[in-house]
């Protein structure tokens, strides 16, 4: 069976394309994929300093001190539904072991190709705020 | 001039390279080089070619049409070799172990799946379950925020617990997920996230697989989003020979 013959139910699956989440599998393209040995790989100088910017921050004081600030600003009376959760996660859990998920949601799956498109399109708006607003909440 | 190489493709692939522009300002026809039965997909090295934003969305939209095309191992960004003689040489040499990798990923795609917690609901979710924190917090406010060290040591406290909360729904996206994938393989640590994992995904479980990914979407939707790419080439999936 090749890519070509697929389901018509996956019809959308072999359409990505586009840039636009480029930033996101980054690590994928630069630290994935077949290498081999006796060929040289072309300069990342520069584009690491991007990978490595996007790569977890380490366990500091700057971050103790942002979370110890975040929490003080919390109201945590605004929580309104914090009970429920550790009951859908448990649900999560279950069904992913049993390996798993019938009836309910199969007609409600919608094309990965729609889902592409919607993450796509939130990440371009998303990312960016998020790192300045860290930014900000070191700085204050 | 030297050849930049973007895959490797067995007998059957359709193997429509021409029409395909690759790396570089003023990109090369691609071609292919046969390797035995199977065939690198190459184009012409440009000069001083780096890892620019253009260049890597060049490898990546080769990729993704060769894999639209049929299975294809795709290159990390980047190969260069000093010509199509010594790929086809190195190519050839490894035939055998190409070909179990290609069967690998045939009708399969690769998944990339990333969660992050937001931030201001996870610590509240944290302060609410946990009565200590939710006590240093009070604490903390009572003095007007506290002594450095003082935050420092609640900060602390939370970043820990925040990272076993992250463990803990670390574990339950992947095994939500993991059944209906063929392999996972867990990515590098990436900026706020809590999950960086990929999914080789059979294309007769894309469904089964989005209707998981919704579960855990609909599951985490207050402390957490869910972002998913793919189909993707499968980059993270070209050393897991055979296995089921």
């Amino acid at each position: 069976m090749t890519m070509a013959t697929q389901s018509s139910g996956s019809g959308g699956l072999q359409r990505g394309g586009g840039t636009g989440n480029l930033y996101d599998i980054l690590e994928l393209i630069l630290d994935k994929g077949l290498v081999i040995d006796v060929f040289v790989r072309v300069s990342l100088v520069g584009i690491e300093l991007l990978t490595i910017d996007a790569r977890i921050v380490v366990a500091s004081v700057d971050t103790y001190l942002r979370f110890a600030e975040a929490c003080n600003r919390l109201d945590l009376n605004q929580a309104s539904n914090a009970t429920t959760l550790p009951g859908l996660l448990g649900d999560v859990t279950e069904k992913g072991s049993k390996g798993k998920t019938k009836g309910a949601l199969t007609g409600a799956a919608e094309t990965f190709a729609e889902q592409f498109q919607s993450s796509k399109g939130k990440e371009s708006s998303e990312e960016r705020p998020r790192s300045r607003s860290r930014r900000n909440a070191r700085s204050e | 001039m030297s050849t930049y190489l973007y895959g490797i493709v067995g007998a059957t692939h359709p193997k429509n390279v021409a029409e395909l522009r690759g790396v570089g300002e003023e990109p090369s026809a691609l071609r292919t080089v046969p390797a035995g039965e199977l065939a690198a997909v190459v184009g012409d090295a440009p000069d001083g070619l780096r890892a620019k934003r253009r260049d890597l969305a060049a490898h990546q939209h080769v990729l993704e049409e060769l894999c639209a095309q049929g299975a294809t191992l795709p290159m990390r960004f980047g190969v260069v070799a000093d010509d199509d003689e010594s790929i086809a040489r190195e190519v050839s040499a490894e035939v055998e172990r190409y070909t179990q990798l290609l069967a690998n990923v045939e009708g399969r795609f690769e998944i990339n799946v990333k969660v992050a917690h937001e931030e201001s609901a996870i610590l509240r979710r944290i302060l609410m379950e946990n009565e200590e924190l939710r006590r240093m917090n009070e604490d903390l406010r009572q003095q007007d925020g506290g002594s450095p060290d003082d935050r420092v040591r609640f900060g602390e406290a939370v970043a820990a617990a925040l990272d076993d909360r992250g463990q803990r729904d670390a574990a339950a996206v992947t095994s939500a997920l993991s059944g209906h994938a063929v392999h996972s393989s867990t990515g590098p640590a990436v900026d706020g996230c809590f999950v960086n994992a990929s999914f080789l995904v059979d294309q007769n479980d894309a469904e089964r697989f989005n209707a998981a990914v919704e579960e855990v979407r609909e599951a985490f939707a207050e402390i957490a989003e869910v972002r998913v790419y793919g189909p993707l080439p499968p980059y993270s999936f070209i050393e897991t020979a055979g296995t089921p």
